[in-house]
């Protein structure tokens, strides 16, 4: 099994790059199948832009983020020392409105709760941390295959 | 991500390829911006070559329908993969964009809207 991989990334779009460039890297290391990597990106990328947008971290704080393999799932842990604050707080996200009402506030951390298999906060030694799992079994793959 | 177009009966083709994130979308919105801009309101985006799309991505979309529809324009999009079907679906996007399955169908009713 492939070892657990740490980024530490600045609390830029650059720094959120550079964590998506190597979760792909690790997900194909450890054979995601693809629609669990495709999750697993879109989620990170909501995680992280979350974080810089909201946090009270300034760009010069970190974010870290470990991915861990496990022998049928893969976790992603993000670690950020903002403010105590918990996104699986946030209401729901307006998802029925006509188009001119309609506002995309929301709907990043709505994605995490539905592309991630399981999701939880903790706050930890003044840290923030988030952590998703998938599971990469064919059955955890959870996308509905249209026949 | 990159970005390519190609005219053809009077709409644009804008083909979206790689991912659409929060490091990518600015660069879209100023893309598809610039082309209401100079007064281009007949849109098809193909998604065909999108690896995934998170939300600021659907951000993009949203204010591309919502100018294209001020500006009395036509949008079609086409193109979705199985993931970035499933995102719009989860956000309850389907409704508001006219959704083809192939770039021929979504130049057709961009052109006739």
């Amino acid at each position: 099994m492939a070892d657990a991989e740490t980024v530490t990334v600045p609390a830029t779009t650059a720094g959120i790059q550079t964590a998506l460039d190597a979760l792909d890297a690790f997900s194909h290391r450890v054979h995601a199948p693809d629609p669990v990597r495709r999750r697993m990106l879109t989620v990170l990328d909501e995680v992280l832009s979350n974080v810089v947008r909201h946090g009270t971290v300034g760009p010069g704080s970190s974010i870290v983020v470990t991915a861990t393999p496990g022998v049928d799932d893969v976790s992603v842990d993000v670690a950020d020392a903002s403010a105590p604050f918990d996104p699986l707080s946030l209401p729901p996200p307006d998802t029925t409105s006509p188009l001119d009402a309609r506002r995309a506030g929301g709907l990043g951390i709505a994605l995490v709760r539905a592309l991630a298999d399981q999701v939880r906060y903790e706050r930890r030694d003044d840290w923030n941390h988030l952590t998703m799992i998938w599971r990469t079994t064919p059955d955890g793959d959870g996308e509905a295959h249209a026949d | 991500m990159q970005i390519s177009e190609e005219r053809t009966a009077g709409v644009v083709v804008v083909a979206v390829a790689g991912r659409i994130d929060s490091t990518t979308s600015g660069a879209l919105d100023a893309h598809l911006a610039g082309l209401a801009g100079a007064g281009e309101h007949r849109v098809v985006v193909d998604l065909s070559g999108v690896d995934y799309i998170s939300s600021a991505g659907l951000r993009v979309m949203l204010s591309l329908a919502k100018r294209t529809k001020l500006n009395r324009g036509a949008l079609a999009l086409c193109g979705l993969g199985e993931s970035v079907r499933q995102v719009f679906s989860l956000a309850g996007f389907l409704p508001l964009f006219t959704v083809e399955p192939s770039r021929e169908r979504a130049v057709e009713r961009a052109s006739a809207a």
